[in-house]
């Protein structure tokens, strides 16, 4: 029989203590999209609202990295002129996730938390190797993203996400759903780059694909392709071909795998669009 | 209100508002699922999860265990009268192979039992909880494997029933060997309508025996039927009330949660409501139906259509419903748009074990209209001629008769849409412009439609409506009403409003119930406004004329000296000296004793074609198959419109859904295992508004005689050509014949890779 208590709180520690307080099972409502329709609640008997804990919502320029309250919702993070100055895949991603309403709602500790292979901001993280920072009844932890998606603890609580930003980088989100908006990712893509625009070259790169399985994939051939690449009139089909590849590898024997192979190349001609043309023509 | 229309009519033509659109927006209309009754029971089906099978055995121990739980329903303690969910009218001939509870489930999402519970959370729990045992039968999911009879899901066999239409010899054309041939398959998937409102009904019963049942319906004394014959009561022991809908599209023209709801409150006498989720909507309601057409068209080398053989394979799922009824629907369109004198049309309908299928929005017409209207664009290719020419050398012109032998097509302007549809688009430019290499190719496409305004010529076609002058001059129009969200109700009282010179505040229209509603068969049909229009401006004109005898005689003057304007009466020459309808109807009730009211059965002379002819820019990504829409423009010959919002607004809605036929719906069954993909809307993809195209709509508005101020239909006809036209775009794009829709980004690439393997 479904029925729980539901309890929000304003700040993290009041959270912290409830959860190392309570015996109950346990689960955390943030935005609540995937909350309510994947039935989350059903078998919980409590559930925590972490929509109003404010020390969960910002998004701080520290230099080297940038660091971001795992509450922070998509809308805010679509619009900060760090993450679109630093990170513009991220507000790229976070720009694209459901719909206005949904980003208005939903948040990035939430799209970790619910690690559907879909989830639009994942390859972003993956391509920035952005770390994730936990709370919870055992106290806090430092995972990598992939341990964050493979599985967090009982009331374990996202409460920040780590974006390196070493230098200046060039960074872009692409993806492909059945529709232009308010879609569901077949295949997305994203890459952070270090670019020498005098060159023309890319010095060292990372690219990730999401919904190619349960975490965003990172192809090292990419990586090793990006070193000291020219971005000529090959870049794009040459990338594409490595990508390919990934396709083949990943969900070989797929019945979306002919759909997914031949529709990389769109998001690598995308890709390259973001990255270069766009910033020539300034 | 919008700018006084060129007809010099006062209230026809105008775009007033819906008049419930403030409460829907507002959020406090009460649809179904917001009622509230006092002792309400909750029901929830158990459906099936195989596809076909003999139940073996239905475990319900752990289910009664559930708290709250009234009782469970199966086979054995329930009803098993047979009836067909889609009659409308006593005597109806149609296949009764519909059961409450089957002996054998025939599709994922039959009924295998029901629990009754005090709670919706109890009702469901106990649901989960019921195991069924199976003993599985052969599944038969395509159609076209369904034909060879090795599956069949009732006695009738498979192919169920087959039908042909003609007019001249098909065969001796054929043979001639004189012009050019074009054959195509194409196939149009199995649609679900996704109104907003899931489907739910709320049945109540009285302590004097009668069933009240509160249904987001589209034809209230189809209801009653259906559910009088399930409880086996005589009809006036049924009463039906047309409750606010949240979209139907046909989807909710048949009956299927009425009869369940009604049959457990008469066994437990209490109030009992049945509501389903999206799940159940898409899976266990209706569907359109899945569609294979073989089209052979003969032209001759300067473009005229000699002859047509057309075979369409008409899947309707595992229950009959209207199976052979729209393989008739289907037919008669086929003969109503071009001047073909030699036509042979073969339905072959088939059951399959998937979703019923039954009504959706021009009930067979989008599907075989689609087909043919992508054969003819390859007809113009093969004969290397613009298609909007080929089609203008054979369209049907105004009047002329139905080859079939059906009603004439009346003041029939296809040539005029396709003339000016042409021209605002800019076709001739567009059509010719040279192909450029490059990842996106843009592509324009066209298609023509006809549809029905009713039954006329197919089965009984009337209704009754009463009107009233209440005493403060206010009117009543009782009538069996279905506002499906379209401003059927807005747009009757615009029509009372025209005939009595009265402003529509004075006019309420209620919606159907059976206890006070003169009969009438329902929204569907697209009849609505060309025949129950007609019915209420004939209902209408009669309590005008009785308001001035009676008028006459309070004024000692001829009735021809009486004058009415702007909800006053006078007698002429005698201005100065008004009285409003009110004052004129209290005093005709003093002094003449009389009631105004007249009861008008209306029986509608004629079945005139509405036509439509819709033009596409499409531009298709070759890299990912992504198709853009770019442009639309959409011209309907609807004779007149009642209120030109609403029609407009049909037209952007028809095309939202015709366009998600083109692209994107299919609830797309596994051939193995019968299971849905598309059961969800995150696999069911609509056509949504940031991709919606500018549409440009065009009405061409010359009248039609028998249609109340000169009106035809436009509800289903605004989804037909919008198909086919974007289909016909998108092959223009890429020099392809993509047949099978939806054609989805997938198919595309799918196209292109193997093109380029080539």
């Amino acid at each position: 029989m479904t029925g729980y208590r539901i309890a929000g709180f304003l700040r993290l520690e009041d959270v912290l203590r409830e959860i190392t307080q309570t015996s109950v099972r346990t689960v955390f409502i943030s935005g609540g999209t995937d909350f309510i329709n994947n039935g989350i609640g059903d078998k919980a008997e409590l559930v925590i609202d972490l929509a109003q804990v404010a020390d969960l919502k910002y998004i701080k320029d520290l230099g080297s990295e940038i660091r971001i309250g795992g509450g922070t919702t998509f809308a805010a993070i679509a619009a900060s002129p760090i993450i679109k100055a630093r990170a513009s895949a991220l507000a790229q991603a976070a720009s694209r996730v459901g719909s206005v309403q949904i980003r208005n709602r939903a948040t990035i500790g939430g799209n970790i938390a619910s690690a559907s292979p879909a989830g639009d901001s994942l390859p972003v993280l993956a391509a920035f190797t952005a770390g994730v920072h936990t709370a919870g009844s055992q106290g806090t932890r430092s995972l990598t993203l992939t341990e964050a998606l493979n599985g967090l603890q009982a009331k374990e609580i996202i409460t920040e996400v780590v974006i390196p930003t070493p230098g200046e980088s060039r960074s872009g989100f692409v993806k492909i759903g059945s529709r232009s908006q308010v879609t569901i990712a077949k295949v997305s893509l994203a890459a952070n780059i270090m670019y020498d625009r005098s060159k023309k070259m890319i010095i060292v790169g990372k690219a990730a694909m999401g919904a190619l399985g349960k975490v965003p994939v990172c192809p090292l051939t990419v990586q090793q392709f990006f070193s000291q690449r020219v971005v000529d009139e090959h870049f794009a089909d040459d990338l594409s071909q490595l990508l390919v590849e990934t396709v083949d590898e990943m969900i070989a024997g797929r019945a979306s795998r002919p759909y997914k192979r031949a529709a990389v190349k769109g998001l690598v001609y995308d890709l390259a669009g973001l990255l270069f043309d766009a910033c020539e023509n300034n | 209100m919008d700018a006084k229309p060129a007809h010099n009519f006062k209230y026809v033509g105008r775009s007033i508002p819906i008049e419930d659109g403030a409460a829907k927006a507002s959020g406090s209309i009460k649809y179904t699922g917001d009622m509230v009754v006092d002792g309400i029971l909750y029901a929830q089906l158990v459906f099936s999860q195989v596809p076909h099978a003999r139940i073996k055995n239905i475990d319900i121990s752990e289910a009664m265990a559930v708290p709250g739980v009234v009782k469970i329903y199966q086979r054995d303690n329930s009803t098993q009268i047979k009836f067909n969910s889609q009659m409308w009218f006593a005597g109806q001939n149609a296949v009764e192979d519909q059961e409450l509870f089957p002996e054998v489930v025939r599709y994922i999402g039959d009924t295998v039992a029901a629990v009754v519970a005090e709670t919706k959370e109890a009702a469901l729990a106990a649901a989960d909880l019921i195991k069924a045992e199976y003993d599985t039968l052969p599944v038969v999911i395509d159609p076209e494997e369904a034909l060879s009879g090795q599956v069949a899901l009732h006695d009738s066999g498979n192919p169920f029933f087959t039908m042909e239409a003609n007019c001249g010899d098909v065969e001796a054309v054929l043979k001639t060997n004189a012009g050019v041939v074009v054959e195509d398959r194409v196939e149009t998937p199995k649609i679900h309508h996704a109104a907003m409102e899931n489907h739910v009904c709320i049945a109540v019963p009285d302590h004097r025996g009668r069933m009240t049942v509160y249904s987001p319906c589209q034809i209230v004394y189809s209801v009653r039927l259906i559910v009088a014959k399930v409880l086996g009561v005589p009809y006036h022991k049924v009463r039906v009330i047309k409750t606010p809908i949240g979209g139907s599209f046909g989807g909710k023209q048949e009956v299927t949660l009425e009869t369940y709801c009604a049959y457990f409150a008469k066994d437990l006498n209490r109030p009992v409501k049945i509501e389903f989720d999206r799940w159940a909507s898409i899976v266990a309601t209706r569907t359109r139906t899945k569609t294979i057409g073989y089209v052979k068209t003969m032209v001759s080398p300067e473009g005229k259509i000699w002859a047509r053989d057309m075979k369409y394979i008409v899947d309707t799922g595992a229950y009959t419903s209207n199976g052979r009824a729209i393989c008739y629907a289907m037919a008669k369109k086929l003969f109503r748009l071009y001047r073909i004198p030699n036509q042979h049309y073969q339905a072959l309908a088939v059951h399959t074990n998937t979703t019923i299928a039954g009504a959706a929005r021009g009930y067979g017409s989008p599907q075989v209209q689609t087909i043919a209207e992508i054969n003819l664009d390859n007809a113009a290719r093969h004969l290397n001629m613009d298609p909007v020419e080929f089609r203008l050398k054979n369209l049907v012109h105004p009047y002329d008769a139905d080859p079939s032998g059906g009603p004439d097509l009346g003041n029939a302007r296809i040539i005029d849409c396709v003339r000016k549809g042409a021209e605002t688009f800019g076709w001739n430019a567009k059509w010719s412009q040279p192909k450029r290499a490059g990842r996106w190719q843009t592509g324009v496409g066209m298609a023509c439609a006809t549809h029905g305004n009713g039954y006329y010529g197919a089965y009984q076609e009337f209704g009754t409506m009463t009107i009233r002058m209440l005493e403060d001059g206010s009117i009543m129009l009782n009538a069996g009403l279905h506002d499906l969200g379209n401003g059927t109700v807005t747009a009757m009282k615009q029509i009372v409003a025209e005939v009595l010179d009265i402003s529509l505040d004075m006019i309420e229209a209620p919606e159907a119930d059976t206890d006070v509603s003169p009969y009438d068969i329902g929204c569907q049909a697209s009849r609505v406004i060309h025949v129950c229009g007609a019915n209420a401006m004939q209902a209408a004109e009669e309590l005008r004329s009785l308001f001035i005898i009676e008028a006459a005689k309070i004024l000692t003057c001829n009735e021809a000296e009486i004058a009415l304007e702007d909800g006053r009466i006078w007698r002429n020459g005698n201005s100065g000296n008004t009285m409003s309808y009110g004052q004129m109807a209290a005093m005709i009730q003093q002094k003449n004793q009389v009631e105004l009211i007249r009861t008008v059965t209306y029986q509608a002379p004629a079945n005139p074609g509405s036509y439509a002819a819709n033009f596409v820019e499409v531009a298709v990504d070759t890299y990912t198959g992504f198709v853009k829409v770019v442009d639309v423009v959409a011209v309907h010959d609807i004779g007149q419109a009642i209120n030109t919002g609403f029609v407009e607004g049909q037209i952007h809605g028809g095309i939202q859904m015709g366009l998600g036929m083109a692209i994107a719906e299919d609830i797309d069954y596994d051939e193995k295992s019968g299971i849905a993909r598309g059961s969800r809307f995150s696999k069911y993809h609509l056509v949504n508004a940031p991709d919606m195209p500018p549409v440009r709509v065009i009405l061409i508005e010359k009248g039609e005689e028998y249609g109340p101020y000169g009106a035809k239909s436009i509800g289903e006809i605004a989804t037909i050509p919008i198909t086919a036209a974007t289909v016909n775009a998108i092959n223009h794009a890429l020099n392809a014949n993509l047949t099978i829709l939806p054609v989805t980004p997938d198919k595309i690439m799918a196209m292109l890779t193997e093109q380029q393997n080539k």
